[in-house]
């Protein structure tokens, strides 16, 4: 396999803020390869933006290493960050009264791409992101996803080997927010190493190769994106309700959990949580429906989200 | 060209870009002052010299231009914090500094152009002649001045960021400067014990310089003086923005938005 572009090991960091002491990091350690996407989760405060900065050099860890394309981020951050390119969510970081091509020039020089290189890929970069009709324009008057768009090509002009990206969809429309994740994928496949954070289950179950789930300053889960939604312990849920009086359950199969069966307004509703789609399943199931006056039936696939939801220590 | 002297030109055409488009504040701060100070010196003396025209204008250059460098120059990382574009210059391949000091260059380069251009509008249109017996001198003191507002630029724009308080020290530093360096009025009407702030002031040896070489008779001791705060300015503020780059990873202080 790939030798990792990025290796973190034991990484913490806390802050002293009026002697008392915030931990955002406890010790953190994980790996990205070549053309991998690792997604980190993690709920409000979780340290996700703190592991960015991290990675970044613009914070230095209080304890551990990392190594970005073989330079350490604390002892050498120039060598870390000729190979780095950030993009992060929101509408700032961004010269306003200049226009974006003027704001691309000037961070692809900061990016370490020289004149020449620079004069050469404006252009491309720009209609990449769908900017080049505006490019001559101030970015005040750029609309949210318009400086998001931005953002991403400031991120990829310096064509890093590493991208690390927090939040990027946050404000995006539907559309605009899949143009990013086709830029993200088509950054993996030229076989960059890829860090992102978000609270977006589509950026995840689209882009992730592996999902990080951070608790309490520590990596709880470092899975493949299956085997993550996997923890959720059902792959599906099902909701039925009716009329009448409750049917019993009866004998369940292996595989399937039911809920309580509860009374709603003059009917009952039941749940139940199915390990899998096999023959006993369906058997079970239908005959369950034929014995009872049944209203309707929604199925729901587990996701990312209820991964989440249930490993971030909420029910699930 | 060198990869210096490319971050350094990038930094000072994006400054310039900016200020540009930000021309309103440029006008007032770069045309207006330096058009009313210059009607109120030459009015004292209605039918001045050359000679004495070229005084004026040159305490007026010098004041104008003080007054951009504390106002322009010193802002510039205030304005980074506040776009929230400092994160990507601290986390930038190049060195932040360099771009820093390029950034300050570009300040001072707009301010002297636009303030030497104001100036001699005024005077064409007011007829008066100005006389440099040493033009040669006279142009090698504005570059000496230029040299000194990009380092006071990156001084300060360092030391105000590092305070909440920049928008007032930028209006306390900007008055006593003008009397105390004998910009626009002679050190002679200073009290005595109050001269040596205008030691400090690089300014006011640039005036010196100016001056005397405008009459022929260039003071080279104030020639040396203005290199050496200069200098002096320029390794302070190089210094200081290393060492915010350091406690900014530090604690954590800046953020990429
Ligand atoms: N500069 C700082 N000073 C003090 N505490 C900080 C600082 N930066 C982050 N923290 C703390 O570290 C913890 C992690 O913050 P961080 O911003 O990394 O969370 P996050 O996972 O990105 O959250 P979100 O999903 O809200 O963006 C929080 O408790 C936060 O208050
Ligand atoms: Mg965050």
């Amino acid at each position: 396999m790939a030798e990792p572009v990025v290796a973190a090991e034991g990484v913490a960091r806390w802050f002293d803020v009026k002697r008392a002491r915030v931990t955002a990091l406890e010790s953190v350690s994980f790996e990205i390869r070549a053309g991998e996407v690792v997604t980190v989760l993690g709920t409000n405060g979780a340290g996700k933006t703190t592991l960015t900065k991290i990675l970044s050099t613009l914070l230095l860890p209080s304890r551990g290493t990392v190594l970005v394309n073989g330079h350490d981020v604390a002892a050498d951050p120039r060598g870390a960050r000729a190979a780095t390119g950030v993009i992060f969510g929101g509408d700032r970081g961004l010269y306003t009264r200049l226009s974006g091509r003027d704001n691309l020039r000037f961070f692809g020089m900061l990016s370490g791409v020289g004149r020449r290189d620079l004069r050469q890929r404006l252009p491309g970069a720009l209609e990449q992101v769908g900017l080049a009709g505006a490019a001559d324009r101030a970015v005040e008057t750029y609309s949210k996803g318009m400086r998001q768009r931005l953002h991403i090509a400031i991120g990829l002009i310096g064509r890093p080997r590493v991208l690390l990206l927090d939040e990027p969809t946050v404000g995006l429309d539907p559309v605009e927010a899949q143009r990013l994740r086709a830029a993200v994928a088509d950054l993996r496949a030229d076989g960059a190493a890829i860090m992102l954070t978000s609270h977006n289950l589509l950026d995840v179950e689209r882009l992730a190769d592996r999902v990080l789930m951070l608790r309490g300053g520590r990596i709880t889960h470092d899975l493949p994106l299956p085997e993550f939604v996997r923890q959720v312990g059902h792959t599906a849920t099902v909701t039925v309700r009716g009329r009448g009086r409750p049917p019993a359950p009866g004998a369940l199969p292996d595989g399937v959990t039911v809920s309580e069966v509860a009374d709603v307004d003059g009917g009952w509703e039941a749940t139940f949580y199915l390990r899998g789609w096999d023959r006993q399943t369906f058997d079970y199931l239908g005959g369950f429906m034929a014995d009872a006056d049944v209203l309707d039936c929604a199925v729901r696939e587990s996701r990312v989200d209820d991964a989440f939801a249930r490993l971030a220590g909420a029910v699930g | 060209m060198s990869a210096v002297a490319e971050v350094l030109w990038t930094g000072a055409r994006h400054q310039l870009q900016t200020m540009r488009v930000g021309w309103r504040v440029a006008v007032i701060v770069a045309a207006i002052q330096p058009v009313v100070f210059l009607l109120i010196t030459l009015g004292a003396w209605p039918d001045g010299s050359a000679a004495a025209t070229t005084r004026s204008a040159t305490g007026v250059l010098l004041t104008a231009f003080w007054g951009a460098t504390v106002w322009g120059g010193a802002a510039i990382l205030r304005r980074e914090r506040a776009e929230g574009t400092i994160g990507a210059l601290l986390t930038g391949v190049r060195d932040p500094r360099l771009v820093l000091v390029g950034k300050a260059f570009g300040a001072s380069l707009g301010s002297v152009a636009t303030i030497m251009t104001t100036i001699a509008l005024v005077l064409a249109l007011l007829g008066r002649p100005v006389a440099v017996a040493e033009p040669g001198w006279y142009a090698v003191g504005l570059l000496a001045v230029l040299a000194s507002g990009t380092a006071l630029g990156t001084l300060l724009s360092c030391l105000f960021l590092m305070t909440r308080h920049g928008p007032e020290l930028s209006s306390a530093l900007m008055y006593p400067v003008f009397l105390l360096a004998g910009l626009l009025i002679p050190v002679d009407m200073i009290p005595a014990w109050l001269r040596p702030a205008a030691w400090v002031v690089s300014l006011h040896w640039a005036q010196r310089f100016l001056t005397g070489s405008a009459q022929g008779a260039p003071d080279w001791p104030a020639l040396g003086a203005v290199v050496l705060l200069t200098v002096g300015y320029l390794g302070a503020g190089i210094a200081l923005f290393g060492r915010i780059g350091r406690l900014v990873r530090e604690r954590g202080t800046v953020d990429h938005s």
